[in-house]
């Protein structure tokens, strides 16, 4: 059932400005991190850097870091989010939809919220979510049913809800939604149930939708050559990860997913167009300003749903806005930012299907890397050479940091019929049990070469968190919360949580103190100095 | 809630999970298990493998041939917890999955062979036993192997016996430590991460490791079970072996 419109009833409830320091304006987040006390988007600010400006954690004492707090949310499942931090409380959604407030000084729960949702969702990955949004007094989830749903940040309650699109066709929505001026900016996932992506901005108050771009055009329109017959029709292309945007440029940039069938490219010959791309978009329409296609006719499901790091760098002499993306398919880019041209193309990971892009910015395919009937032997598996965990830049040491996947597959594709609501894969992959290892690596973006990196012994789904200080935060498969010296990659400090670890870490501070927090199996783990250290 | 209460919904959980599966007629032939097959790879192999040997999700291969019916019909329309999915398969498909799973896994069928000679061969020709323990007697190196005739099927035992490098089950996974002293420690991984490994090696002694503490750790690609050839183990041992296993359940 979709939800109908509902912002506008409620609208009169809470239009009166609340004299409350948990009320979030468009200038705050454009502040970003300004504010020591809160983490108020996805990724911290707009840029999608993930570092913090925070530096009483530093290489000499990060020994010292001790456990805060544990909250224990009692929901089993993929913790993957990133809280919102204002001021001494702190707003997380778990797995399955749940949601909490805390006092983020004793990690006492505030309210629980539980969303209430359909038994047959159709879900790829499992019942997660990333995390809030929030604008003004609401916080923003989009929920597993693809609804955008606003609660009241004092209380839990929903004041208002909008379907983004219908369930039962293979929509859902997993990403922590983008607030850029009066607009709430989300994506959708379902493409491995052929599902046709899209990117929507939604009005902040009557949540009614200002613009929709969709990811995969029409026949007649641009990019729509790029599907053969009515192929687009299912083609596709998710966006399922929350982008970054550039206030002067007045651009989103946004990430999009593998086309369907995942692995069977006879289904729908061409490049594909808009997916396992980077899409920039002026914000006020939805307009494309230009694309970049990371892997042209995808067969691997290498999504490209990555967070696109923005950074200024001086390049051959030149100052350059840039876009930075470790990419799925083992190649880090850097792109200008501002026309989407590619200046620097590197593999940072094991990849059998191409080495480098030849002068149009393509990739230059080697034979053998297509999937088939038999099974292909391909790097890197369909999980990517990195995936959706957040990597972090730090703006002092110019170097981009990004837990790494090395693991190959053998890659199957077959034929098979399109039904609504039912996986659209069109073969699967084979990995040898235990074949493969992660890498936290630094990058260089000015030339894409690997600086350093540290070893795990399974590849790690976790994201990484720069500060300041010098020092980086990140998780790994076997339960262990890490800080490691950003220049050199030395390990300086570990704490095994008892739990794999799925999300990427955040810092903010409380009555002054310095405060890390990572969610890990079913908890958020908040860790600082001793006080008075 | 009353004791009552409980009862009636469990009995309503009970009636619908029976109702949802009591339609399901499960046909086994090699055709409806072909189907099967396809409709696994599609929608169930990217968790559990394309061989139902589990990869994110559970290895199936074990489990199918102990739940009933209605169970794994159940869990194939429901999901579980936050994990699995629900599907919006049809009850065809439902039951050419579960007809699938079936040819997977145990219980092992073995109609040849000479269980008493299996034994034997076991336990004092090839001397499996050093390293397998069967109901409290044998070696801890390799799977415990108390139930194995319940759990896995006669082609995984084969597969186990001719090639055991081609799966190697976890905790069991070969691996060598270089120490400080200069000392090789090989034996099995019971775990391992960046800054530990815990190891029962081959003398099955239980070995904790500090990263720091070591000079490598080096992963092993060949299974310690050695390989068996048909020369060094006939068919018709094979068969003998296969039928004793079989009867462990």
């Amino acid at each position: 059932m979709k939800r109908t419109l509902r912002f506008g009833l409620v609208l009169a409830l809470i239009a009166a400005p609340i004299a409350t320091s948990q009320n979030i304006s468009s200038k705050d987040l454009l502040d970003g991190l300004k504010s020591t006390g809160r983490w108020l988007t996805y990724s911290g600010d707009y840029s999608g850097r993930r570092h913090s400006p925070l530096a009483q954690i530093t290489p000499e004492n990060v020994g010292s870091l001790r456990a805060e707090w544990i909250f224990q949310t009692g929901v089993p499942g993929k913790f993957e989010a990133t809280p919102i931090v204002i001021d001494g409380t702190l707003y997380i959604t778990g797995p399955d939809n749940h949601a909490w407030s805390l006092d983020a000084r004793t990690g006492r729960e505030i309210w629980h919220h539980r969303e209430n949702l359909p038994a047959n969702l159709n879900l790829c990955c499992g019942k997660v979510n990333r995390g809030f949004a929030v604008s003004g007094a609401k916080l923003y989830i989009a929920a597993l049913d693809s609804n955008l749903v606003a609660l009241d940040i004092k209380t839990g309650n929903v004041i208002g809800g909008i379907a983004i699109d219908d369930y039962r066709k293979g929509y859902t929505s997993t990403a922590a939604p983008l607030v850029v001026g009066n607009k709430i900016v989300v994506g959708t996932a379902g493409a491995d149930y052929g599902a046709r992506g899209f990117i929507d901005a939604l009005d902040v108050n009557s949540g009614k939708r200002v613009w929709r771009f969709w990811t995969v055009p029409r026949p007649g329109e641009p990019g729509g050559e790029t599907w053969a017959g009515n192929s687009w029709e299912h083609g596709g292309g998710s966006t399922w990860l929350t982008g970054t945007y550039d206030p002067e440029l007045n651009l989103i940039y946004w990430g999009t997913g593998n086309p369907a069938p995942n692995l069977n490219g006879n289904a729908r010959k061409g490049d594909n167009l808009y997916t396992s791309s980077l899409v920039a978009l002026d914000a006020d329409t939805g307009k494309l300003r230009w694309h970049y296609q990371f892997t042209p006719h995808d067969t691997h499901d290498w999504d490209a749903n990555h967070i696109p790091v923005l950074a200024d760098l001086t390049i051959d002499g030149r100052n350059r806005k840039v876009v930075m993306v470790a990419n799925r398919n083992g190649f880090f880019y850097t792109l200008d930012r501002t026309t989407g041209e590619v200046l620097v193309a590197k593999t940072y990971a094991g990849t059998t299907w191409a080495k480098e892009l030849d002068s149009r910015g393509r990739p230059i395919l080697l034979p053998d890397n297509e999937p088939s009937e038999q099974g292909t032997f391909i790097c890197p598996d369909m999980d990517g050479a990195t995936n959706w965990m957040s990597p972090a830049f730090n703006p002092d040491t110019g170097l981009m940091y990004v837990m790494a996947r090395e693991d190959c597959a053998t890659y199957y594709s077959w034929a098979e019929d399109f039904r609504e609501g039912q996986s659209y894969w069109g073969g699967n992959t084979t990995r040898k049990r235990g074949s493969g290892y992660g890498a936290l690596r630094a990058i260089d973006p000015l030339t894409g070469s690997v600086k350093w990196e540290f070893k795990f012994p399974t590849p790690s789904m976790a994201g990484v968190l720069s500060t300041a200080s010098g020092l980086l935060f990140t998780g790994d498969m076997e339960g262990n919360f890490m800080a490691f010296d950003a220049r050199t990659g030395k390990n300086l400090w570990h704490l095994q949580t008892g739990s794999s670890i799925y999300a990427a870490p955040s810092t903010f501070t409380v009555n002054g103190r310095q405060f890390v927090v990572i969610p890990s199996g079913t908890a958020l783990i908040a860790l600082a100095l001793p006080p008075g250290s | 809630m009353t004791r009552f209460s409980l009862a009636a919904i469990a009995s309503l959980i009970l009636f619908f999970a029976s109702a949802a599966s009591a339609q399901l007629a499960i046909d086994d032939s090699p055709a409806a298990v072909e189907a099967g097959l396809r409709v696994f790879r599609s929608h169930c192999s990217r968790c559990h493998d394309l061989n139902g040997q589990g990869y994110r999700g559970r290895d199936l291969s074990q489990l199918a041939g102990r739940k009933t019916t209605a169970q794994l019909a159940n869990v194939i329309s429901r999901g579980i917890g936050a994990e699995m999915p629900a599907t919006s398969l049809t009850p065809q498909q439902t039951s050419r999955v579960i007809a699938y799973l079936r040819s997977l896994g145990g219980p092992a069928i073995v109609e040849t062979g000479d269980a008493r000679r299996g034994e034997n061969l076991f336990w004092n020709q090839y001397r499996c036993g050093r390293c397998h323990m069967v109901a409290g007697r044998g070696g801890r190196l390799g799977p415990d192997l108390t139930h194995v005739g319940a759990a896995r099927s006669k082609s995984f035992l084969i597969r186990e016996v001719r090639s055991p490098s081609d799966y190697i089950s976890k905790g069991f996974e070969p691996v060598s430590v270089v120490t400080e002293s200069g000392e090789t420690v090989s034996g099995v991984r019971k775990n391992e991460d960046a800054f530990s490994l815990q190891m029962l090696d081959v003398s099955e002694n239980l070995r904790n490791f500090l990263r720091e503490e070591v000079r490598d750790v080096k992963r092993l690609d060949e299974s310690f079970m050695p390989v068996y050839t048909r020369n060094q183990l006939s068919d018709a041992d094979l068969d003998d072996l296969l039928r004793y296993l079989a009867a462990l359940r």
